[in-house]
């Protein structure tokens, strides 16, 4: 069930690296998520289209994070639709769901890998073992593939050498870069970053974002949930400013974060103007 | 990896330990009886086959007689440093092992669950000085008695009693699951109809887990009790072992102590019929005698008292 | 700068005599305390010594005679041991994975594993697995049913560590491992479990030392084991006292051995453990 243009994204277009006449791969349709009584979303409608970045802000308890983990249903959103490269699960907050919607659940995570606030790494594996795990128990890969898979990112992010360390010898960086190398071998169509480096030592966050901003230009799908303005600025095609599970404002990078047209976007930016 | 390497580690494990599960069984006493009088070969009332599937079938075909002992009570059964056993009890049974041509091996479950049958095959037959009983009888088949046992009153020093008329009122102990328990209570009924003498007026009885564990109290310095009922050999290797204590009065009855079977397991009549031959022949030809005074230095083996 | 700060600053910027001192200082202090540690002990267990002996009841021939008798005893005790407290982990997991579940049925009969075999009396078990399962057919032979019985019931405790165990490792691995794809069981089997059972680790080695002890009770099945050996030799020779102490003193040894084996292995765990 494919959406029609007409409830679809009104802000959503092509980005700079999307292939011409590209269909966009991630359409999230009016979603929404009550915790309790809590209406943390309120009904959020965005389009992602291949080889784009877009980066969604908002001050904590806004939404944007729960808006991410809705997408690979970590949450299970209470009303609306999620799509992934085609495969559409509408939500069921009863739980009801079916085999069959399971297994659809389980195609939209191969999919759509997630990177997340705290690192998530499997502390009684080696980096090497983190990274091919799941490759290769749940998609079968064999292991000799998944192997050389795996080294490929790691080299790709700068660690190859920390090959066959425990995650808990590593620096938050260098964690955060395992990470994304995991999210990379199982070869995702979209990258889901939750808050990927607010958990960091200030001086290990330009590491990361170094990494996020090559596979962005690079062509990567990602949709990065973020502090960093910087980040948004060099790397991302649209923002979503998202205000009390709403989006309060959408656009590219320059007109959101230098020249917004809605107070709220103002009176956000103007709390986080030291990192402008 | 780690899970197949343990459970490696188990099955070996297993197998060894169940490969000497059993105590350090041998079959030979380390004694050997002072006039061993010659054995008749293993004779056979009926040399009919043992039924297929009853006990002596069992036995015949395992070629080895399992047999429970209480290694606790010296001189009819005690162990020795090197885990063998010796004693009274222990010869008579590694002679009718012999006498059915097959070897004997030793097993050591607790006494009450000795006394209470259903031995769920664990161990064949139990010669272990146990006194026939009405009660005893609902549950185990018994051989003929291969000797009697006077059973001892005694009174510890501390008390200052000397006459069984001096327990009156008094606390007496004995062994659980024992005759002298049932005595004390007024319970004992050897169902040969001849009545017994009864116990002091107003006796108190209490028990402890084995006979010996009361003038052990005694020794320890406990005065919980006053006296104490058991066999009078038990008695004798207490004094022996100069324990705080002194026989009063004569023996107050004289038990038969025979050999034990489990009703429950196996269909027996054909091994009991044999053992009941054996147990027979051993009185006759002496070796019941010839042991008796090894081990007790009398012969207690013919039937005195009531 | 006083005199005094001037020598600290250059002792500072040295790096060298005064870490010296403080290293050495320190050192002398462990080793007073140890030494008073030993001192201690020698002396309360001089005393206690002493005491007894001076009871006269002592008879070091018997003790010499029957030693070597009851020493064949401790192989028996740690192989029951050790094999009960394998099995008990065993069951411990399955009833660990129980008392987690989501499936009721489940759920109820792994809670009343738990409560019937915590509200029962380890002995009475002992005895009913060896006298009362044979009439329902079940005979087991002296040795297994003591093991069964031991694990069975140590199992049943260490449920609840393995459950707390399994609850305390942090979502986000289970979320990490979600995102992934991959399946609950594998989750169980290749994220919780191993994680879980590194930390529950300590608290084994604590049962194992319980239960050196409580192996004692398979005794009273006719195992010819330790304590077996000592009560029925001490029995038919009225000299119970020598030989329960004799028991004593050995499991104490067993315990002191195995205590130290145990604190050796939580020193190197949490040296695995050591971040840079």
């Amino acid at each position: 069930m494919t959406a029609t243009a007409s409830d679809g994204d009104p802000f959503a277009a092509p980005g700079k690296l999307t292939p011409p006449g590209a269909e966009p791969v991630v359409r999230l349709r009016a979603v929404e998520k009550y915790f309790g009584s809590n209406h943390v979303l309120r009904g959020c409608t965005l389009d992602v289209y291949p080889s784009e970045t877009v980066c969604i802000i908002g001050r904590s308890g806004s939404g944007k994070s729960t808006l991410l983990r809705c997408t690979n249903f970590l949450e299970e959103p209470t009303a609306g639709s999620v799509e992934v490269d085609g495969i559409h699960v509408a939500a069921d907050p009863l739980h009801s769901r079916s085999r069959a919607h399971r297994e659809q659940i389980r195609q939209i995570r191969l999919r759509a890998q997630m990177v997340f606030q705290e690192f998530n790494l499997f502390p009684h594996m080696t980096v090497i073992d983190n990274l091919v795990e799941a490759p290769i128990r749940v998609k079968g890969v064999s292991r000799a593939d998944a192997v050389a898979t795996a080294e490929r990112y790691l080299a790709k992010v700068g660690l190859a050498d920390k090959r066959n360390e425990f995650p808990a010898r590593l620096s938050g960086g260098q964690k955060q870069r395992v990470a994304i190398a995991r999210a990379l071998t199982m070869e995702p169509k979209v990258l889901l970053f939750d808050e990927p480096t607010s958990a960091l030592d200030p001086t290990l966050v330009g590491e990361v974002l170094t990494v996020m901003e090559e596979l962005a230009h690079e062509g990567r799908t990602m949709v990065v949930v973020t502090h960093e303005m910087s980040f948004a600025r060099e790397a991302a095609d649209r923002v979503y400013f998202i205000e009390a599970g709403e989006f309060a404002e959408v656009g590219p990078p320059e007109q959101v974060l230098d020249a917004p047209r809605d107070d709220r976007t103002r009176q956000f930016l103007a709390r986080f103007l030291a990192q402008a | 990896m780690l899970k197949s390497a343990r459970g490696a580690l188990f099955t070996a494990i297993v197998i060894v330990v169940s490969a000497c599960s059993g105590p350090a069984a041998t079959s030979a006493p380390a004694s050997v009886p002072a006039s061993a009088a010659p054995s008749t070969p293993a004779a056979s009332a009926g040399s009919a086959a043992p039924v297929t599937g009853g006990l002596l079938d069992k036995v015949l075909k395992a070629g080895k007689l399992v047999v429970s002992t209480d290694p606790k009570y010296p001189p009819q059964s005690e162990q020795l440093p090197d885990g063998s056993y010796q004693g009274f009890d222990i010869d008579v049974a590694t002679e009718i092992a012999k006498r059915l041509g097959v070897r004997v091996e030793f097993t050591t479950p607790d006494w009450s669950a000795i006394t209470a049958g259903s031995w769920a095959g664990r161990w064949d037959m139990s010669v272990g000085s146990m006194t026939i009983t009405p009660d005893r009888k609902k549950v185990l088949d018994f051989s003929p008695p291969y000797y009697y046992t006077p059973a001892q009153m005694t009174a510890s020093k501390a008390s200052g009693i000397t006459t069984l008329e001096g327990l009156a009122g008094k606390t007496v102990c004995s062994g659980e699951s024992t005759t002298y328990d049932q005595w004390l209570k007024g319970t004992l009924d050897f169902g040969t109809g001849q009545p017994l003498a009864k116990p002091p007026a107003g006796i108190t009885a209490v028990t402890l887990p084995t006979d010996t564990d009361c003038p052990d109290q005694w020794k320890a310095g406990r005065n919980d009790f006053q006296g104490w009922l058991s066999s009078s050999t038990t008695v004798n290797q207490a004094i022996a072992a100069k324990l705080p204590l002194i026989t009063v009065g004569d023996p107050v009855f004289f038990e038969p102590l025979a050999v034990a079977v489990d009703k429950s397991g196996p269909p027996d009549s054909d091994f009991v019929a044999r053992l009941t031959d054996i147990v027979n022949a051993m009185h006759t030809d002496g070796t019941l005698t010839a042991f008796s005074m090894h081990w007790f230095r009398k012969d207690l083996t013919m039937a005195a008292g009531g | 700068m006083s005199g005094a700060q001037h020598a600290v600053t250059a002792g500072a910027i040295a790096g060298g005599p005064i870490v010296e001192d403080i290293r050495r200082a320190r050192a002398r202090a462990t080793l007073q305390f140890r030494l008073i540690f030993f001192l201690t002990w020698l002396i309360l267990v001089g005393g206690l010594v002493v005491a007894i002996a001076s009871t006269g009841r002592v008879d070091p021939e018997f003790v010499a005679k029957w030693a070597p008798f009851f020493f064949g005893g401790v192989p028996i005790t740690i192989v029951v041991s050790i094999l009960s407290i394998g099995f008990a982990v065993m069951f411990a997991i399955l009833g660990a994975l129980g008392r987690v579940s989501t499936v009721a049925p489940i759920y109820a009969v792994a809670s009343l594993y738990v409560s019937l075999v915590r509200g029962t009396p380890l002995v009475v078990q002992i005895f009913f697995v060896y006298s009362a399962l044979p009439q329902f057919g079940l005979v087991l032979p002296a040795i297994v049913a003591g093991v069964f019985a031991l694990s069975f019931n140590y199992g049943a405790y260490m449920t609840e560590i393995f459950r707390a165990g399994i609850q305390a490792i942090p979502r986000g691995q289970i979320e990490a491992a979600s995102a992934l794809a991959m399946p609950d069981r594998l989750i169980m089997r290749r994220v919780i479990l191993p994680q879980a059972v590194r930390i529950v680790t300590p608290a084994i080695g604590n049962e194992f030392i319980s239960m050196i002890k409580d192996s004692a009770l398979v005794s009273f099945v006719g195992i010819q084991e330790l304590f077996w050996r000592t009560r029925t030799t001490g029995s038919a020779t009225f000299h119970s006292f020598e030989s329960l102490l004799f028991a004593a003193l050995v499991y104490w040894l067993l315990t002191i051995v195995f205590s130290l084996f145990q604190d050796r292995l939580e020193k190197r765990m949490a040296e695995s453990d050591r971040r840079l």
